[in-house]
């Protein structure tokens, strides 16, 4: 029996190798979005609930606007709905490249939001101390905020990554391929369940190993505790 | 020379206006520990904020060398706020930065690099050991050390003290009011020290503004006493309770 599994994960071993690789360009594309977008939109967010700007409750309710309508969209929804918008950014609709795409928005719609709760737990006497040293908005961003949320802002990026290998799995259905889309279409479809079982291994493993990565990055840059 | 000229100060309610100052006139002389002293709610904190131009005035004007702190301009009041070091209650020091990181920051707003001048007050609030130390390794008292070379950094001319023994036993306060005394003498920084607690005013300052419900009941000469604020823990102990 043993000797058959080895075989068949063998067979299948090229396709596993390439759809771990459209899963990793996938995350990759999307937690970079997550970064350099969902990190300075979620700051916004709660720079302007504090009142920093100027038109503080319009930029809030466009930006709160955008959050709470990603988030509410199903993902698979969002996936079709977003496929002329990805036609017309990317060129195609198919493949992996365009599958990042929604994956994205998604991220830096979740990211934006757990940036804004952690940031909300940044006491008030920080934002008080910034304000007396006489700090720009730039420095109280950087060298305030984040310096004293660095921690918090690492575990929510974790979160949101494994909420990604989650949703990245359904973007076969745009050619996204990935390793959810060959434990469908090799295992489940193929009835072949211990190829679908070792690809749902695998993906225990990665959010495991992502976990205990951001987990252990978390604390280390934590000195407050 | 501070100077403050009928100034009053009202917070906005729903339906009504809350005063938190009314009527101000008194002033400060220059390299002078002025007290200020009053309940919780008596309009200290208010007081500190129309300083530090955190707060205008809604009538009447706060003058700082001849000049008026709500005819500043935006630049103006961030150079203003430079001339002035704030130390609080709660000390406010970003835990995840090491106590020479924490004092530098001023400098590091400011874009200024000057490594030795952070030793320096290090080593004048005697924490020169605990420059790589982040502030959850010190006690209390030795955080707000550490605040206080943080508000001396930027040499302030005025350094204002907002409860800055309020949070800490009697010997770390002690060694706080040490510090303050320190500071005055050899910097000659004016300090306005804000407070409830009588015994600090009493050693600290030589006037002290006695506040009531926003209002200014009188400034006082405060009769110092020769009580060493240096005595140790056991000698405060036994004076409090013999």
């Amino acid at each position: 029996m043993m000797t058959t599994y080895i075989e068949t994960i063998r067979y299948y071993l090229p396709e596993l190798f390439l759809s771990l690789q459209q899963s990793l360009l996938m995350l990759l594309i999307a937690t970079a979005g997550a970064i350099f977008l969902g990190l300075p939109l979620g700051t916004l967010i709660y720079l302007s609930r504090k009142g920093v700007y100027r038109y503080s409750r319009l930029l809030a309710f466009f930006l709160n606007g955008y959050v709470d309508i990603v988030r509410s969209f199903p993902f698979l929804l969002l996936v079709v709905a977003l496929i002329p918008l990805t036609r017309e950014l990317i060129g195609t609709a198919f493949g992996t490249y365009a599958a990042a795409f929604p994956l994205a928005i998604v991220a830096v719609a979740l990211y934006a939001r757990l940036v804004e709760q952690v940031l909300l737990d940044v006491p008030e006497a920080l934002l008080e101390l910034a304000n007396v040293l006489g700090a720009s908005k730039k420095q109280l961003i950087f060298e305030f905020i984040y310096v004293e949320a660095r921690s918090g802002l690492v575990l929510a990026l974790t979160s949101v990554v494994i909420s990604l290998v989650s949703y990245s799995t359904v973007m076969g259905v745009v050619g996204g391929g990935g390793i959810g889309d060959f434990a469908m279409r090799y295992g489940y479809q193929r009835y072949e369940y211990a190829v679908m079982y070792t690809a749902i291994g695998l993906m225990i493993l990665f959010v495991s190993f992502i976990q205990i990565g951001g987990s252990f990055l978390a604390k280390k840059i934590d000195q407050k505790h | 020379m501070i100077s403050f000229e009928h100034v009053s100060k009202h917070y906005a309610q729903k339906n009504s206006s809350l005063p938190a100052l009314t009527n101000l006139t008194f002033s400060i002389n220059d390299h002078e520990i002025f007290g200020v002293i009053g309940q919780s709610g008596s309009g200290k904190s208010t007081l500190l904020k129309l300083l530090n131009t955190l707060e205008v005035p809604d009538a009447g004007e706060i003058y700082m060398d001849g000049l008026a702190l709500s005819q500043l301009t935006n630049q103006q009041r961030l150079r203003h706020r430079k001339r002035l070091g704030m130390i609080f209650q709660q000390f406010h020091l970003l835990g995840n930065l090491t106590v020479f990181q924490n004092v530098a920051l001023p400098l590091k707003l400011a874009k200024i690099k000057n490594p030795e001048k952070v030793r320096q007050l290090l080593a004048f609030v005697h924490l020169k050991d605990k420059a790589d130390a982040y502030p959850k390794q010190l006690s209390g008292g030795q955080q707000q050390r550490a605040a206080i070379a943080r508000a001396l950094v930027m040499d302030p001319e005025i350094l204002l003290c907002d409860e800055p023994t309020s949070s800490l036993d009697g010997h770390h306060a002690a060694e706080i009011k040490t510090v303050l005394q320190e500071i005055n003498q050899v910097f000659g920084t004016t300090m306005i020290v804000v407070s409830h607690e009588l015994e600090l005013i009493q050693q600290l300052c030589r006037r002290a503004a006695v506040l009531e419900e926003g209002r200014l009941r009188a400034v006082l000469e405060v009769k110092t006493t020769a009580k060493a604020a240096t005595a140790s823990y056991y000698q405060q102990i036994k004076e409090h309770l013999q």
